[in-house]
């Protein structure tokens, strides 16, 4: 009877870490950022968008985003620091990324990130990075040299000037402009998932102050420009939400 | 125990007899190189199906100089990418093919290409391997076909030895011909024995001029206060100088060449070229993608005051540069003097070891 004892143990073991119903006890999580304005998906370069509030009609050729300090909120209120990870985002072709297996499988409420990055790492040696990292400067193209750091966000495009095509940039920078954005949500990570990230780019223009290019100014590199970057950044803060949350194979 | 022995026999014949080419032939070994990437660059993105070897890169630097690539062998890679003139074509405007033939754009300088993503004026080449052939068969250039190439090359013990060592084998084919003149291309470095290199690496200082030259060149458009600004860097910044983008610049508010546009045929494209690294200037004259500036005193003159506010397209990140200013013009507004000293700046950014590393020359002479 002894001899048959071990080998079925080990079967009865095998068979049940073969379980395609239990949970892993660490997930990762997947997270997909989708560009709208006015709630349809954001079109880059070519259609001319309409922004309600301020009555501008505007085109956006590019919206580059560099994320960092993500925390997840769990229902009990505590949060998994992902401390190393970071995230360039390049809007007119948006990609995704992963936050790092560590996951604790279970309910969370919320996530919050920052738009930009902490000073040591902003002003950190830039060749320092790896090909395929997000924060070397030829992948994002986002680091001013020697000067400033990293660009958090490059907002371009153009808008209507008394009928001309007139260009605008919007380049946020500094580490004043280091930007906290927290999503609520509801979500399960019990396995593992997508989440949509939305960014509402209408809200650029019109959300905790109201900006009129022709206005307010038609460009900034986040200095000497009577607080514009400030304000867009501020803008950008609210301008997220949690979308969607798919199941995926990982 | 007798069993694990004999095991233990089986599998060590079993690799013995693995290791041995079926053929006789001695397993093709090659030297990888390893770029030296210059202090303060960024780590490139090297084609990881194109690994540098030094017996690649060899077969790559014969067949730049060769002009057994053109339809006449009167013409070789190096004819308009001379390293004597940082690989451009010997201060021409535009270069003239085998058969006489004018071109239609400046010839663009070869360095740091292992940073970049596409390549040539409208950036229609996604990889150096592709750009390498085109030239070969443009029929304004190298007139050649390619498979006629491959025949001449055929004939010349020289390559089928070349190719060899770089692939284990003398079978010589197209592929293998852009994926050598590839690895050559992206080794050509500029970077550390520039002046400008030797300041940031104190050992050199900078003349008060040029000092002046590198705040203005880093400081933003500020046409109506004090200090002034050349905004340069936003679109020259970093170890390359160059953000490697396809914009519209403002030269023009009627576009000749359509750049990118001539290419996706979308209209929001047109007038949109490649934005180069201003390394090793003082040896590319004359500049832009058509050579209409002989001077880098021309160039500051237009970014000055000359950019075009009602160029279709043109680059957001121009908008500094047509700002309105009290005196009822546009531009950066800035003084002769200041000009002269960012063209001083540009200056140190000049690197004679490009013309004369030896790992760059003719293997010919």
């Amino acid at each position: 009877m002894k001899k048959f004892l071990i080998p079925l143990i080990v079967i009865v073991g095998l068979l049940s870490s073969c379980n395609p119903n239990e949970n892993p006890e660490t997930v990762d999580l997947e997270v997909r950022f989708t560009p709208l304005f006015n709630n349809t998906k954001l079109s880059y370069e070519v259609e001319p968008l309409y922004q309600n509030n301020t009555g501008d009609t505007l085109i956006y050729s590019r919206s580059d985003f560099i994320f960092s300090n993500f925390k997840l909120i769990a229902e009990d209120s505590s949060i998994i620091n992902f401390e190393n990870t970071y995230a360039f985002i390049k809007g007119a072709e948006p990609d995704t990324f992963v936050l790092p297996l560590s996951i604790p499988s279970g309910h969370y409420v919320g996530l919050t990130f920052d738009l930009g990055l902490d000073s040591a790492i902003n002003h950190s040696d830039p060749s320092s990075w790896w090909p395929s990292h997000p924060l070397n400067p030829t992948l994002n193209n986002l680091h001013w040299g020697w000067t400033g750091g990293y660009v958090f966000a490059a907002l371009e495009g153009y808008y209507q000037n008394m009928g001309v095509k007139t260009p605008w940039l919007y380049h946020i920078a500094l580490n004043e402009n280091q930007t906290n954005i927290n999503l609520s949500g509801s979500f399960d990570l019990t396995d593992f998932k997508t989440l949509e990230i939305k960014w509402n780019a209408e809200m650029t223009f019109s959300n905790l102050y109201s900006l009129r290019p022709v206005i307010d100014g038609d460009f900034t590199h986040s200095s000497n420009d009577n607080g514009l970057a400030s304000k867009v950044a501020q803008n950008l803060s609210t301008s997220f939400e949690i979308g969607v949350l798919n199941d995926r194979n990982p | 125990m007798i069993f694990f022995k004999r095991l233990i026999s089986v599998l060590w014949l079993f690799l013995i007899f693995s290791c041995i080419d079926p053929n006789g032939k001695k397993p093709h070994v090659t030297t990888p190189y390893s770029l030296p990437i210059p202090q303060g660059f960024p780590q490139p993105a090297l084609p990881n199906d194109n690994i540098l070897t030094e017996e690649s890169i060899i077969l790559g630097r014969l067949l730049f100089y060769d002009p057994i690539l053109s339809l006449d062998s009167s013409q070789s890679c190096s004819s308009c990418h001379n390293p004597s003139f940082g690989f451009t074509d010997n201060g021409k405007i535009y270069s003239t093919g085998v058969d006489g033939s004018i071109g239609t754009r400046n010839s663009m300088p070869l360095h740091n290409l292992a940073w970049s993503k596409r390549f040539v004026w409208d950036g229609a080449m996604p990889s150096l391997r592709e750009q390498a052939l085109e030239p070969i068969q443009n029929p304004t250039e190298m007139k050649e076909n390619i498979l006629n190439v491959v025949g001449k090359l055929e004939n010349q013990p020289l390559y089928e030895q070349a190719f060899n060592a770089a692939y284990g084998d003398p079978e010589i084919s197209p592929d293998k011909i852009g994926l050598a003149l590839e690895q050559f291309m992206l080794i050509i470095l500029s970077g550390g024995a520039s002046k400008f290199d030797k300041v940031n690496a104190g050992i050199e200082s900078f003349t008060t001029e040029e000092q002046l030259g590198v705040q203005l060149f880093n400081a933003e458009s500020n046409p109506n206060g004090s200090p002034k600004g050349g905004d340069c860097f936003h679109c020259h910044g970093g170890a390359l100088f160059t953000n490697n983008t396809i914009v519209n610049n403002g030269l023009d508010s009627v576009f000749t060449d359509l750049g990118k546009g001539g290419i996706t045929k979308l209209e929001v494209d047109n007038g949109k070229f490649k934005t180069p690294s201003l390394r090793n200037l003082a040896y590319t004259p004359p500049y832009m993608h058509d050579g209409r500036f002989q001077t880098l005193e021309e160039v500051m003159e237009f970014y000055n005051s000359e950019v075009r506010s009602n160029s279709p397209n043109l680059a957001p990140g121009m908008t500094g540069f047509i700002q309105s200013h009290s005196n009822g013009s546009q531009g950066l507004n800035l003084s002769l003097s200041e000009r002269q000293a960012i063209v001083a700046f540009l200056n140190t950014l000049t690197d004679t070891q490009i013309e004369t590393d030896t790992l760059y020359q003719n293997p010919f002479n």
